[in-house]
């Protein structure tokens, strides 16, 4: 297991700046859903049934030379801490972190493959990418399933496809993710508009903790409801050209609301500097969201004196997980308000 | 002289709002309280849905919903007919009305088992009822075998027809090996 404190230092690929329509997208994850035959799904296995699948799982993962060295996690024998840096990571669900029994997470090289193993399903492969990359995260999975699928006997009916737990992926059991960053499309309240237009070719809308989240600094994740009748490649298009005409708005709207109030917009990403800057506590939550205003700031070349390197570590390192492994102790959301205040203070001083 | 606002018609106007749509831009004269509850009132949804393909109306599109539609094809037990809830699953033992209250499946043989149900289900979340996309190799080539055989099958026909008894034969144990590659496992 990697010591705490190396996490903080660990870059978080999927963070990266400077990637594809990176002003917008923050991020793409590919995730495919797969079980094996013949074993009950997780929350129906006994505690030896899925010691026996996580284990078969792990040693095909080992076998199936997927790329790249895996490193293992055993989720039931590490801190709740440690859970918690890979669920702020977007490694793993929150689900899987909260869990009971066997369960693994095998994170790959720099973060950009994260498998999770007796989640909902057996076998969850997921691929996370700077930027707008669908295709790119796609061809890794597309090619580590393949090679699996000669050692692991998946639940396939020739009708349905790939049988999952909820029924809601089965099919191709795949879900595209796209992070968006969409302050302007929030201001002007066009948000609902994007979510039915989503709706209307079957994508869904949803915040930044995905289902059934509140979008938190504006970030908005755009995914594919549908998982049966269209095949990888169709949901894939569909969601791409969908990304693209969001993002698309969203520029138009910056460029828009900046000719129109040059000056309301400067406040807005100032103010947000100023308490980021000077305040004595925060949380999380306004964190993430007052970080989110600087990004939009550096974005527009309205602030200057911050780089997007700085705001991608803190958006990670304020985060509850982060921040007590920072500081190297337990710390309750109080203390945590007043810490993470100060780490932000001295960040941005020393810009 | 001040100007109405033209989306009330009631309050002086006091923005002016710029929409894009479609590359032309139109200028509107608000008042602040339209400007707020429209936003800048692109009709963006509009815009973006006109270029795709709509789909066949699905279901409801959040997972909350899910529960609904389960109860919609599942029933609710107080039909006398919903004796069907007490089907149990001979390999993984949950019966209907536990994935009613669970709505997740307990084994991969339940969408067989239940398998009226679960279609029905998966039609309204999807808007499909068929697979299309990957699947195992092995499943791939099943469906090609199945193809040529059904081929070769039209191809021996014609030769039987035909009276060529050679090519007949030659035909015959092609579709013999296939058929046993299939029994196989072979790919």
């Amino acid at each position: 297991m990697i010591p705490e404190e190396d996490w903080i230092s660990r870059p978080c690929d999927w963070l990266r700046s400077g990637e594809q329509d990176g002003d917008v997208v923050v991020s793409t994850r590919v995730r495919l859903a797969r079980n094996l035959r013949g074993y009950p799904m997780p929350w129906r296995m006994t505690k030896d049934e899925r010691i026996e699948v996580e284990s078969l799982i792990s040693e095909q993962l080992n076998h199936a030379n997927v790329g790249e060295e895996l490193q293992r996690i055993r989720l039931d024998e590490v801190g709740e801490i440690q859970r918690h840096l890979l669920v702020e990571r977007h490694l793993i669900s929150r689900e899987l972190a909260e869990g009971d029994g066997r369960r693994g997470a095998y994170l790959g090289h720099a973060e950009r493959l994260a498998i999770m193993t007796i989640e909902e399903d057996h076998l969850r492969l997921q691929s996370l990418r700077a930027g707008f990359q669908v295709e790119d995260a796609w061809q890794q999975l597309n090619t580590i399933d393949s090679k699996l699928e000669k050692h692991l006997p998946y639940a396939v009916s020739e009708e349905l496809g790939y049988l999952t737990s909820c029924p809601t992926n089965v099919g191709t059991g795949m879900r595209v993710s796209v992070m968006l960053h969409l302050p302007t499309l929030a201001q002007t309240k066009q948000i609902d508009k994007v979510a039915n237009a989503a709706a209307k070719v079957g994508l869904v809308l949803r915040g930044y903790r995905g289902e059934g989240s509140e979008a938190i600094g504006d970030l908005h994740q755009v995914s594919n409801q549908v998982t049966l009748g269209r095949s990888e490649e169709d949901i894939r298009d569909d969601l791409e050209r969908m990304v693209t005409k969001i993002v698309e708005w969203e520029r138009g709207l910056r460029r828009l609301l900046l000719q129109q109030s040059r000056n309301e917009m400067e406040d807005r990403i100032w103010r947000a500097f100023g308490i980021l800057r000077f305040a004595r506590r925060i949380n999380t939550e306004e964190a993430l969201t007052q970080l989110s205003t600087l990004r939009l700031g550096v974005h527009l070349d309205i602030l200057s004196s911050v780089d997007l390197q700085t705001l991608n570590e803190l958006f990670l390192l304020t985060q509850p997980a982060h921040l007590q492994s920072l500081l190297g102790c337990d710390l309750d959301a109080d203390e945590r308000d007043q810490h993470r205040a100060t780490y932000i203070r001295d960040r941005l001083a020393r810009q | 002289m001040s100007v109405l606002c033209e989306r009330c018609s009631t309050e002086k106007a006091t923005v002016i709002a710029t929409c894009i749509y479609n590359g032309e831009t139109t200028k509107r004269s608000l008042c602040q309280a339209c400007y707020d509850d429209e936003g800048l009132a692109l009709p963006i949804a509009e815009a973006i849905v006109s270029e795709f393909k709509p789909l066949e109306p699905i279901a409801k599109i959040e997972l909350k919903l899910v529960k609904s539609a389960i109860d919609m094809v599942v029933g609710d037990g107080e039909d006398e007919t919903d004796a069907s809830l007490d089907r149990v699953c001979p390999q993984c033992g949950m019966t209907l009305a536990e994935f009613k209250t669970r709505r997740v499946v307990g084994c991969a043989h339940d969408y067989e088992v239940f398998a009226d149900e679960l279609r029905d289900l998966l039609l309204r979340l999807h808007g499909g009822r068929e697979h299309r996309g990957k699947v195992p190799l092995d499943i791939e080539m099943q469906r090609i075998r199945e193809h040529r055989v059904q081929q070769l099958a039209g191809e021996l026909e014609r030769a039987i027809d035909s009276e060529h008894y050679e090519e007949a034969a030659r035909l015959r144990d092609r579709i013999q090996a296939l058929k046993q590659a299939s029994v196989d496992g072979d790919s």
